[in-house]
């Protein structure tokens, strides 16, 4: 056998090898996820969350919403935030140098007027222009400040919040009235707990009113489909698993809560990078690690934060590409956290993994398509191998996603209709045969661009939420 | 290889189907369960309210109760009401629990093998204010499970069994990592009766500091390095101060402030001021200031007055707010030159007081 | 024999509503209920109603925003709370809204009724 050959065998085998491991992981999430979800079945029955009265002592919570032309939702998501269901909190909105009418928008919906309160820029950042406060919500402030992206507007907005927690939220995002109640938790029940996610899922299609999500369904539209069973799998019940292994290295930038006195002492978001959400986490489990404090960051299942996704492939595909950036840039700026035992599981386990796996896989993914395209070209594989390989290797894919769809089912079973949740499983089968490909080479472009140092946001197509309202208009 | 990889695939779309059929499976079996849950609420409901109103004596209800689903349903259909309401009515349903038997079968759960049977069934009886469940409740402090400590601890609260209120508080804050916020909720629950027993821990903590500041009071000051050496990261994340009470494990003065403070416990004014004097410590002082407001202390005024002037703005505020309260108007003078002050917040409350003392 | 009192009773919380409204119906009041803020509030205004019990977690407009509205219109209706919401400036803040009574969940119905009868005057 000629040496070509024999180099291209061993590629093949390196990316099966590859492969299993990848996969092999993710199951092993689940399984993990299993474990967290019997426990969390467990707690759930004897300390009945239904309907969690309030707590009189409590850590008072600072909301902030960073908002950037968004002019369209943002009076909606400001009301439906003050709406919240919690003893004593604050929202700060961070109008982060908008272009459009946003601060118009919010100054006539609450008659805002400038207050002339000092506080002090515990963390830098872009000049704050002015703040404003509401008579009719004393507890909302409104910051104005010169556009410096998001991770700013995040400093900002810990600047002049007051409480010892702060909560961030995304401007187009919806959260369950008992959300920042149950997201608080955490901080009640464990002191060492510094910082809190919850899950994101995909709002497009569900009918929310007044704040409140009355109505779960899943999208008719493909795309949103495909997202919807990706979110279960990869945010739901993969950082479910992560979590337990005290590795949690992702704290979503939609539904995140921090203990501010950390973030401060850690230096704040960093405005250089488009993953600033995950940037800070690892900063923070940095600091603690060489701190030698015990401490913990916890991922809550429950607490729901319901998002738009992108229903187009041009914006699915910039967000993709975005996503990719952010995580190679966090990674690269903490990269000495890499295999270093000081950083215990994250610096041993989860960085590496998303390394080698999350980072690098669009390219080893595309490589291996390819690769086996050539081996079958050149005779270094026969065609029942490749088939039969193809075959396990979707079969993987399904069986992955499947368990997921399993997982939620037994534990927060959203989805009312079981004809949706049939959906999503033939959506777990169809994803392998196109989807996947399709996000691996967004994300390929996405570590291409990086490696080029493209930058910034980009344009997303924002969408209105579809109240009940509209609905009826249209019928 | 090549059968091998036949196998796995099979094995693959096996476990897949099986998966499938468990989701539908699963949720028919939910859909009905709900179903049959709501069929048998429909007919509770009626009965269980007339029993409530004395027209019935249970029977009825009791008669309904013959599988293990029915009870197991039934304890969930009430353990709603158990936790919205009180007094007559509170009562009424636990003896119906005894009447129909499902106190009976909650005693047989306290026995299963699973966990998740035991503590359900453990929390159920403390609801139902059955005290016959304490020493298994005292059994679930000891338990391994921080969640099963907790429920545990919950019950002996609701239970409001005072002696084994310092067993509670001590398991609580060394076995499981809850915060002083989670732990005071739970304690509250004891009722009031915990107070004189929070009074003379602290009498003591504030005896045994004086002795200790007495004799090294005049060889170290405030901030010598010896005090910092008994300085201990407290379970809330800040540093605590060398004024703490030692239960075995450190327990933050704060924590009893804020629980003296909820119950109004007036005869613990006095002791309160003097913990905020003597230990000079920022934290207890807010938490002081914020009690002594619920308390109304007489003569606190002037003990408040002098922290106008502290360094921390947080103080200042909440001084300035508690002499707001308490009413004493010979210090609005101070309270109007706190106008100027460079904190919004402390100008905030200044303005506040200043309209309350009119 | 006096016309039955007519009370509206607004709690989202249906198992508690049904509760409530039979337990008032033996007491010999009349019940109207409504499911959200602005239901109530509807009712308050359009029927003749003679006491309201209010809860105040209630699905797009709290219970004190109601409050406020029927005492700005009716400040003379009883209206008694209702609330999971146990803590002091809740409780004064109903009070301040001109809540006759503030109960907290969890409540003694019984004290709920001798409340509306106090309210209606026998």
């Amino acid at each position: 056998m000629s040496l070509a050959l024999k180099i291209i065998l061993v590629i093949n085998a390196l990316i099966i090898v590859y492969f299993l491991l990848v996969n092999g992981t993710y199951l092993l999430h689940n399984l993990i996820a299993l474990g967290a979800i019997r426990r969390y079945n467990f707690t759930r029955a004897i300390t009945d969350y239904e309907r969690p009265f309030y707590s009189t002592f409590y850590k008072p919570v600072s909301i902030i919403v960073p908002a950037f032309n968004e002019e369209k939702t943002i009076v909606e998501t400001v009301r439906s935030v003050l709406s919240l269901r919690y003893p004593e909190f604050e929202v700060v909105v961070v109008n982060d140098g908008s272009s459009d009418g946003t601060l118009e928008s919010i100054k006539m919906a609450f008659a805002l007027w400038e207050t002339d309160e000092t506080f002090d820029y515990d963390i830098p950042c872009e000049e704050i222009r002015a703040v404003y406060r509401s008579d009719e919500h004393p507890n909302l402030k409104v910051v104005d400040k010169e556009n410096g992206g998001k991770g700013d507007a995040l400093n900002a907005g810990v600047n002049v919040s007051s409480f010892p927690l702060f909560c961030n939220i995304d401007a187009d995002s919806v959260i369950d009235a008992w959300s920042l109640l149950q997201i608080v938790k955490p901080f009640v029940e464990d002191h060492r707990v510094q910082a809190a996610g919850g899950v994101v899922r995909v709002a497009n299609e569900c009918d929310i009113e007044g704040g409140e999500v009355r109505d779960i369904r899943l999208s008719r539209k493909w795309l949103v489909r495909f997202q919807t069973v990706e979110y279960l799998r990869a945010f739901l019940f993969g950082r479910l698993g992560w979590s337990s292994l005290q590795t949690l290295m992702i704290i979503s930038g939609a539904f995140g809560i921090f203990r501010r006195s950390a973030v401060v002492e850690v230096g704040g978001y960093r405005t250089d990078t488009v993953g600033e959400d995950m940037e800070l986490v690892l900063r923070m489990h940095r600091m603690m690690c060489s701190r030698g404090k015990d401490y913990r960051f916890t991922f809550l299942a429950d607490p729901v934060c319901w998002t738009q996704v992108p229903e187009d492939l041009a914006s699915l595909s910039r967000q993709r590409r975005r996503w990719q950036r952010g995580l190679g840039e966090s990674l690269a700026m903490n990269r000495g956290m890499m295999l270093n035992p000081r950083y215990k599981w994250v610096g041993m386990l989860g960085f590496p993994f998303f390394f080698l796996f999350e980072l690098l896989s669009p390219v080893i993914e595309l490589t291996g398509y390819l690769i086996f395209v050539v081996s079958l070209i050149l005779g270094a594989l026969n065609l029942p191998f490749v088939i039969a390989f193809l075959v396990s290797a979707i079969l993987l894919g399904i069986l992955l996603s499947v368990s997921s769809i399993f997982l939620e089912e037994i534990s927060f079973h959203k989805y009312p209709r079981l004809r949706d949740v049939l959906t999503l499983c033939g959506f777990a089968v169809l994803e392998n045969f196109g989807y996947r490909q399709l996000t691996a080479w967004w994300r390929l472009r996405g570590l291409i661009e990086l490696l080029f140092r493209r930058r910034g946001w980009g344009k997303a197509k924002r969408r209105h939420f579809k109240s009940v309202r509209e609905a009826e208009a249209v019928r | 290889m090549l059968t091998a990889l036949i196998y796995i695939s099979g094995g693959l779309l096996a476990i897949i189907l099986m998966l499938l059929a468990a989701i539908i499976v699963r949720r028919v079996r939910y859909d009905r369960y709900r179903r049959r849950y709501q069929a048998r609420t429909r007919i509770w409901e009626p009965l269980f309210f007339s029993y409530l109103e004395g027209e019935d004596t249970g029977g009825r209800i009791a008669a309904t109760l013959r599988t293990e689903e029915d009870y197991l349903s039934f304890v969930k259909f009430i353990t709603f009401y158990l936790k919205n309401l009180s007094g007559e009515e509170a009562q009424a349903i636990a003896d119906l629990a005894f009447r129909t038997g499902v106190s009976r079968r909650l005693y047989a759960d306290l026995k299963s093998r699973r966990s998740k049977r035991r503590a359900v069934a453990a929390t159920t009886l403390g609801l139902l204010n059955d005290r016959n469940v304490l020493p298994y409740l005292k059994r679930m402090l000891e338990d391994r499970d921080p969640y099963l400590v907790y429920a545990g601890a919950y019950g002996i609260a609701c239970l409001r069994e005072y002696s084994l209120f310092m067993p509670v508080m001590r398991t609580l804050l060394s076995r499981t990592p809850i915060t002083y916020e989670g732990a005071s909720e739970l304690l509250v629950r004891f009722g009031e009766g915990i107070c004189p027993t929070l009074a003379d821990i602290l009498r003591e903590a504030l005896a045994r500091y004086e002795r200790v500041s007495e004799r090294e009071g005049e060889i170290l000051g405030r901030d010598s390095p010896a005090k910092e050496n008994r300085l201990r990261e407290s379970p809330g994340g800040e540093p605590g101060s060398g004024f703490q009470v030692d239960l075995g494990d450190f327990v933050e003065v704060s924590m009893l402030v804020d629980i003296l403070g909820y119950f109004r416990y007036a005869d613990a004014g006095e002791l309160l001021l003097q913990v905020m004097e003597k230990s000079g410590d920022e934290e207890i002082t807010i938490h002081v200031l914020k009690a002594v407001v619920r308390l109304r202390t007489p003569q606190a005024a002037h003990r408040i007055a002098p922290l106008l002037d502290h360094p921390n703005w947080v103080i200042r505020s909440q001084a300035i707010r508690a002499l707001g309260v308490l009413g004493e108007k010979m210090y609005r003078p101070d309270i109007q030159a706190r106008l100027q002050d460079r904190q919004w917040w402390v100008r905030h409350y200044a303005a506040q007081a200043l309209e309350a003392l009119a | 024999m006096s016309e039955s009192k007519r009370v509206l009773v607004a709690e989202d919380e249906a198992r508690l509503a049904r509760m409530i409204a039979f337990k008032l119906a033996r007491e010999g009041f009349e019940v109207i209920a409504a499911n959200d803020g602005g239901e109530a509030l509807e009712l308050c205004m359009n029927r003749d109603v003679d006491a309201v019990v209010l809860d105040v977690m209630m699905p797009a407009m709290d219970g004190f925003q109601v409050l406020k509205r029927i005492k700005a219109y009716k400040p003379n209706l009883p209206v008694i709370m209702l609330s999971a919401r146990s803590q002091e400036k809740d409780i004064n803040y109903g009070l301040e809204l001109g809540a006759s009574c503030y109960l907290t969940k969890p409540f003694r119905p019984t004290e709920l009724v001798e409340c509306l009868r106090r309210q209606l005057g026998g």
